[in-house]
């Protein structure tokens, strides 16, 4: 038969046959569907076996059944040195003559990955209905052989790695959320995926992550990504692709994707509406504290606050008024402070005080102290430098106007970009800045305005029949993510994005946590996630025994372990679970190394 | 309420049955104490005797030898309904050393093996053990080590391969013959009168020594210290008596009247099976055997017991005359064995518990030859035929 002729299965049969017969090992027991006990075979004794990826064709229903599986464990077993008797001989003597060495035997796991019928004329997806026979031939997968076999795949996969300790490139997958596209090729899950992405500092997480968005940006007629980027390296672009001179911004360029960035304080204007929000801003930059002086408690500066947001919601019933078209904030603080003075009703005539006033203190000797205080604060704005500067920084947020000129894009909007539109890559820089606003209690504030933007937009699409199919990326999530955080602020956004990972799936809306420990993050976000990616460092016991709940594999979690440190070697090992790579339907996870260079990526 | 323990009709086994024995441990401490502890003195003066008598010695050199193999066998018979299969393995491995100038490549053997299937016999036993036996003798002839443990006595070998030549009084018919012929013809590519060069090689080599674990022999005690009423043997005398690196002067065998009469006046290889070849083996055999024998002459197989570690036991060694009257080679012989025993986590030399262990591992062959046949596509049994013959055993 003409090779042009052949089917992509008798092709791969073809490839797999010109390897030759050297095996890596023969299949032995006791293995099941899931895991293949191998003996590795006199030749292989010696070469590098755990992480590689191996292969077997096996027969099953008198079809050729291709098996790929990873090398999870691997065991060296002596019977000899085993031997309590042989102990004192090993002692005395250093080993056994003719049986150390000789006599070793090496067991290794196959973790099977997927399975493939080579009965058809592509090769389709399998599972074993049977354990493999012992004495069948496996084989150390190669470039080759992987080629032959994504053929088929060969527009939906990405690389960017190899597997773990080869130079065998490792497809993957990273489909969008919604069906198949099969007018623009684009592969669908049909579902939003929650994603995790772990590791310590210097384990290549963020270079991981941003190659999985390389993947995902190949989607650029279905998908939208957001990225929230709290410690600007996103927005910087420095290093995402682990060089220097590689940059990600003109590689979704490439790919087609429309890039953009902002910074939130500069670049996004608050939604005019929210005078809670103003009144956190004013209280977390101290000008409730300064301003109103002295408060002395938390309690006080919060009521403080409130009087504050109560005062800007009466005057917002005036249809003209909003934070965000206001043009003079100076004459409204002047107001606002003129009306703390006033005493407008019998109530307040009666008990001698405004009730901005009368509501913060409990005594008449505090109440006039704050009321003196507001008098000459209104009678004297103008020298009051520091109090003008707080209160215009945190007005500064509401401004639809840039300071250098320019119009600032809306939050909606940005919402919008994401949700409603596809191949949008948002990059947003949600870091506070130096000077009157910065901490992770802002940062909460907006993402959890942000969160609150995109349920609500992806809801709307919903009723309308329609999927949002985006992916919200959050770097170091843990920072916004903690139930047992000491930050009340960042105690209600746990909440808060816990419900929306949680109802948001089904708006095809899903997310991507890129974070440094597995602990940090609350439990209901870890039970929603698909897919994980482990990088290096979360050995510690509490750590560990989170990855082995998740994972459940005894084997994988020991080659897990066995990771070496990157900044010994300049590697950067992961381990992927879930549904991340046409190799992984089993469920077993997968070993890779990052790339270095990111040429490779592809 | 019925009580159940009053009308039960069934023991409750094993648990029953095993604190009964455990029971009858502190009488059996007893007795072995009764053995022993009475035997202090007459073993301080037997030991005492022998060594004022000059018939003890002291290891003094420093010269060894590390080129020392081991060499035991195992025969497996499975029984199944109508036939028997039978394996029998030789093997000899190599003791704690770093030379690798000896091979076992070519000709020399390093193991043997013969398995077969015959119609069920009560001789078969009979001819796997001597069939093994022949084996170990090869593997020792062959190797080129300069020291070659025979596992147990010689004696032992020459009673197992008259024991396989006589086998006509267990009514053997020719299919026994042809086996012995086909084992030989397989093997060696040798046939049945060539028994006795077998023999020979392995008892006219002073290489080759025997080494026994257990031994109840009372030459010593029986010819020279019976005034002392020692009730013990030779191996356990010597292992209480002796001092670390201590030897008894090779002595050739059958030193007592009991035992001369008892083992070697009449050791004979009779061959009856009904062969052609049959009275010009025999002949061949006796000569084979001669040197060892007593009657009217001193055997040319001597034994001593060395007792290379003060808490360990004393070993009894075989050897053949021309190593007895070496005491240089002798010395070399005795230190070398010591520096082979790993004591006390293994009590013999370590080749030779090594080999021993190799050579239980044929039960495993055993069970892989059964399986194989079993299922062998070309066995042609039917299948209401086959779970007859294939027998049920428990298998650990």
């Amino acid at each position: 038969m003409d090779k042009s002729q052949k089917t992509i299965s008798e092709h791969l049969l073809d490839v797999i046959e010109s390897q030759g017969k050297n095996a890596v090992g023969i299949t032995s027991s006791p293995s099941s569907t899931l895991d293949i006990t191998i003996d590795i075979t006199e030749e292989s004794k010696t070469e590098r076996t755990l992480g590689q990826m191996a292969y077997a064709v096996l027969e099953e229903d008198g079809e050729n059944i291709l098996v790929i599986g990873q090398i999870i464990e691997i065991q060296t077993k002596n019977r000899w040195h085993e031997d309590p008797s042989f102990k004192g001989v090993i002692k005395r003597h250093g080993k056994l003559p003719h049986l150390s060495g000789t006599a070793d035997n090496r067991i290794a796991t196959i973790s099977v990955q997927a399975c493939y019928n080579l009965g058809k004329s592509a090769p389709e997806s399998y599972i074993l209905g049977t354990s493999p026979s012992t004495g069948e031939r496996i084989q150390k997968m190669n470039n080759e052989v992987m080629s032959a076999l994504m053929q088929n795949h060969e527009k939906d996969i990405t690389f960017l790695g190899t597997v773990y300790g080869t130079d065998v490139h490792l497809p993957l997958w990273f489909k969008h959320f919604d069906k198949t596209d099969t007018k623009n090729n684009e592969a669908g899950a049909g579902d939003a995926y929650h994603i995790g992405v772990f590791g310590k500092t210097g384990s290549g997480k963020t270079v991981t992550a941003a190659y999985m968005l390389l993947g995902y940006a190949k989607n650029k007629n279905n998908i939208s990504i957001l990225v929230l980027d709290p410690q600007k390296q996103f927005y910087t672009d420095r290093e995402l692709l682990g060089v220097k001179n590689e940059k990600l911004e003109p590689r979704i360029k490439q790919i087609g994707m429309n890039y953009e960035r902002y910074e939130i304080l500069n670049d996004i204007y608050l939604p005019g509406d929210k005078y809670e929000l103003f009144g956190d801003l004013l209280s977390n930059n101290g000008f409730i504290e300064e301003a109103f002086k002295p408060l002395y408690t938390e309690d006080k500066i919060e009521r403080m606050k409130d009087s504050v947001v109560d005062y800007l919601r009466r005057r917002s019933n005036k249809p003209s008024f909003n934070l965000s078209s206001l043009s003079d904030g100076k004459k409204l603080l002047l107001e606002m402070l003129s009306r703390f003075l006033e005493l407008k009703d019998e109530e307040e005539e009666r008990v001698g005080f405004s009730k901005y006033i009368y509501d913060v203190f409990g005594t008449s000797d505090t109440r006039s102290r704050l009321n003196s205080r507001v008098k000459f604060i209104s009678e004297n704005l103008d020298s009051q430098h520091t109090i003008l500067a707080k209160w215009g920084a945190a007005l500064k947020l509401f401004h639809q106007q840039k300071d250098g000129g320019g119009r600032k894009i809306s939050v909606e909007e940005i919402v919008d970009k994401t949700v409603t539109q596809n191949g949008n890559f948002v990059v947003l820089d949600i870091s506070g800045r130096s000077g009157e606003i910065e901490n992770e209690n802002i940062q909460a504030l907006f993402v959890k305005i942000i969160e609150e933007k995109i349920v609500e937009a992806g809801a709307k699409l919903y009723t309308q029949g329609q999927k949002a199919n985006c992916l919200i990326v959050m770097d170091e999530a843990h920072r916004f993510i903690a139930s047992d955080s000491s930050d009340q602020r960042v105690k209600e956004l746990t909440t808060e994005i816990i419900g929306s990972v949680r109802t948001t799936r089904k708006y095809g809306i899903g997310y991507m946590f890129i974070t440094q420990t597995l602990e940090s993050l609350d439990e209901e976000i870890l039970r929603q996630m698909r897919i994980f990616a482990f990088g290096y460092g979360l050995t510690s016991g509490s750590e560990l025994r989170k990855v082995s709940e998740l994972v459940n594999n005894d084997s994988a979690i020991q080659l897990y372990r066995s990771f070496i440190d990157p900044s010994s070697n300049n590697k950067f090992p992961f381990m992927f679970f879930g549904p991340v790579s046409p190799l992984s339907f089993t469920g077993s996870p997968l070993f890779l190394e990052v790339y270095t260079d990111p040429t490779k990526f592809k | 309420m019925e009580n159940q323990s009053e009308n039960r009709n069934y023991a409750h086994l094993p648990d029953e049955l095993l604190a009964k024995i455990l029971n009858r441990v502190p009488t059996t401490v007893e007795k072995m104490n009764s053995m022993f502890d009475i035997q202090d003195e007459p073993i301080k003066q037997g030991i005492d005797h022998l060594r004022n008598s000059g018939k003890l010695s002291k290891l003094s050199t420093s010269e060894y030898s590390t080129s020392l193999v081991a060499v035991d066998g195992s025969f497996i018979l499975e029984k199944m309904t109508g036939s028997d299969l039978l394996l029998a393995v030789a093997v000899g491995v190599e003791g704690l050393t770093e030379d690798k100038t000896k091979d076992w490549g070519g000709d020399k053997n390093q193991y043997y093996q013969w398995q077969t299937a015959l119609s069920h016999d009560e001789a078969n036993a009979r001819l796997g053990q001597g069939v093994m036996f022949l084996m170990e003798l090869s593997v020792l002839a062959n190797a080129e080590h300069d020291i070659r443990i025979m596992d147990g006595a010689h004696f032992t070998s020459i009673l197992k391969i008259n024991s396989m030549l006589s086998a006509k009084d267990d009514s053997v018919g020719e299919e026994y013959a042809q086996a012995l012929r086909d084992f030989l013809q397989e093997t060696y590519k040798k046939i049945i009168p060539d028994i006795p060069d077998i023999i020979k090689a392995a008892f006219n080599d002073d290489r080759i020594i025997a080494l026994a674990k257990y031994s109840s022999s009372r030459d010593i005690i029986d010819a020279f210290l019976s005034k002392y009423k020692i009730k013990i043997d030779d191996k356990t005398f010597f292992s209480l008596g002796l001092n670390e690196n201590e030897y008894l002067k090779p002595l050739s065998v059958g030193q007592s009247i009991e035992e001369k009469r008892k083992i070697w006046d009449d050791l004979h290889i009779k061959c009856n099976l009904e062969i052609v070849e049959r009275d010009e083996l025999n002949q061949a055999l006796a000569e084979a055997i001669k040197p060892l024998t007593t009657k009217g002459k001193e055997s040319e197989l001597y034994f001593t017991y060395y007792k290379p570690y003060q808490d360990g036991p004393a070993y009894r060694i075989e050897l053949k005359k021309s190593l007895a009257q070496d005491a240089a080679r002798l010395e070399k012989y005795l230190l070398s064995i010591k520096r082979q025993i790993v004591f006390p986590e293994i009590r013999e030399p370590y080749p030779q518990y090594l080999v021993d262990l190799m050579a239980k591992s044929i039960s495993t062959g055993m069970f892989a030859i059964e399986e194989a046949v079993k299922l062998s596509p070309a066995l042609k049994i039917d299948k209401g035929k086959f779970n007859l013959l294939f027998n049920y055993r428990t298998k650990l």
